[in-house]
């Protein structure tokens, strides 16, 4: 980050609301994810917010601080879980290493990728059970990343039932892979 | 509170979870935090549902059912990131900012934004980011060129050789079109990734969805949704479409080449365009496949980092390069 380039000036209301609520940032985002990743957190968010232009439109500067922090933690555990899917991979086609004789399989690594396919096969029967409205709302906005506001008006019904259908999708889904 | 049930944690975790999505409402945060704080079940029933969520992103994601006809189901996709990309705007600052700046900004700026009909190029140490006057954005990574044209009913844009990213501004009036390799990469408002060396011809998608024309006439277009990738290899005959993991396939962006089990000639091959020359293959290698991450650095650093990475050599030869065995 040493390249000097000419920026526009940031955007002062949202770097006001930051630095008004930076404490309140780490305590929220630090009892979320603990207090180290918490941090990180907040210096993201704040680098962001420092580096947009004043000209961003935000209608609501403080909201969409936790908006932003929380959409910055959701990409953190996507790139964890592909990390760790590319360090099982690796372990998988590297680690088979005959010793005395005897294959050393890694088995901790390989028993994950089972766990994982496995869930994923039962979200996918999980996902099927589901009315079909259900179904369409959690597909629209889960993989078309449609808002929910869109979803609703996409499918000619109100807010409050695509929550409802979002509610009840993540229910089921996540009691199906309790058991 | 009567103390809650792990039953209840994950109910009201779910309630959470869903009224928190894309919510601006700073109150409802700061009650999702008294929340959180009021039992440490609710802090680990909540990132059970977020680690679901994510978990859910290798969900297949077309409807299994639909009896839609294939052309039906690529539209409504595509009408569908459209909407995504203008209401994600907000989690892409630069994206829409580059848009609001071409726009509103005015004559300060213009100086910085290129004209149309302008070649943009690279050399062998350095990546560049050119923001065109439509709020598009262009990575060029090392060794590219590319000649953009803005015109009124389209855009286009030529990569004479490399490889680039296209964050396209979504204009449905005025298309925009790549051309690599004799091949047109059409583009609805989406970020994709567009490699010409010579040899090989590739797109990968990140966001939105692209098509691609035929290398031959009166072959069939290509439709790639985001998470896909289209490649040619040297002398194939047809092109791969395969699923990628984007963050890995555009690592370049961010000064890292991500490999996972990939044979080693096409290693070698991604690897040249660093190094500035073609890599060859000993044949003593042929069949090793490479899993590993090697930070963008000058030459002589990339070379260090091949070397104590995998167990080969770089020999060089009259300007040539080769992996040979380290043995």
């Amino acid at each position: 980050m040493n390249d000097i380039v000419p920026t526009p000036p940031p955007s002062t209301a949202l770097l006001d609301a930051f630095l008004a609520r930076r404490a309140a940032l780490l305590s929220y985002f630090g009892a979320r994810v603990g207090e180290a990743d918490g941090q990180d957190i907040v210096q993201e968010i704040y680098l962001r917010v420092a580096s947009a232009r004043g000209d961003i439109e935000v209608q609501h500067p403080c909201g969409y601080l936790y908006r932003l922090g929380n959409n910055i933690l959701l990409d953190r555990l996507r790139q964890d879980r592909a990390r760790a899917r590319r360090d099982r991979d690796w372990r998988e086609v590297h680690h088979h290493a005959p010793l005395g004789g005897e294959e050393v399989s890694n088995t901790v690594p390989q028993d994950e990728a089972l766990i994982a396919r496995d869930q994923l096969h039962r979200m996918r029967i999980a996902l099927a059970d589901l009315p079909e409205a259900v179904q369409t709302s959690f597909r629209l906005h889960k993989f078309e990343g449609l808002t929910h506001a869109q979803v609703a008006e996409r499918m000619g019904v109100s807010r409050s039932l695509i929550e409802k259908h979002m509610m009840s999708a993540l229910r089921h889904l996540s009691q199906r892979l309790d058991r | 509170m009567a103390p809650m049930t792990t039953d209840d944690a994950d109910e009201a975790a779910v309630q959470w979870f869903v009224r928190l999505q894309d919510c601006e409402e700073e109150q409802l945060w700061e009650a999702h935090l008294a929340w959180l704080q009021a039992d440490p079940a609710h802090a680990a029933a909540y990132a059970r549902v977020e680690s679901l969520w994510v978990a859910a992103d290798d969900l297949p994601h077309a409807a299994a059912p639909a009896a839609q006809s294939e052309g039906a189901a690529v539209l409504s996709l595509a009408e569908a990131r459209a909407k995504r990309d203008r209401s994600r705007r907000w989690a892409l600052p630069f994206l829409s900012m580059a848009a609001a700046v071409a726009v509103l900004a005015g004559p300060q700026i213009t100086r910085m934004i290129a004209p149309p009909g302008e070649t943009y190029r690279t050399g062998g140490e350095e990546t560049k980011v050119v923001t065109l006057a439509d709020g598009s954005r262009l990575t060029l990574n090392r060794n590219s060129a590319v000649t953009v044209r803005l015109e009124d009913d389209r855009r286009t844009a030529t990569l004479a050789t490399g490889e680039v990213l296209f964050d396209v501004h979504h204009e449905p009036a005025r298309p925009f079109t790549v051309t690599a390799a004799g091949r047109d990469v059409r583009v609805l408002g989406t970020e994709f990734d567009v490699l010409d060396d010579g040899s090989s011809f590739a797109v990968a998608v990140r966001r939105g969805l692209v098509s691609v024309s035929p290398a031959v006439e009166g072959g069939a277009v290509t439709k790639l949704p985001a998470g896909r990738a289209l490649s040619r290899g040297p002398g194939a005959r047809v092109d791969t479409v395969e699923r990628i993991d984007p963050y890995q396939a555009l690592a370049w962006e961010r000064g890292q080449l991500v490999f996972t089990d990939k044979p080693i000639e096409a290693v070698a091959r991604t690897l040249s365009r660093y190094m500035g020359a073609p890599i060859a293959v000993d044949p003593a290698l042929r069949g090793m496949k490479v899993s590993a991450v090697f930070l963008v650095a000058d030459r002589s650093q990339l070379r260090r980092q091949i070397e104590a990475a995998l167990p080969i050599r770089v020999k060089a030869i009259h300007g040539r390069l080769s992996f040979v065995p380290a043995r």
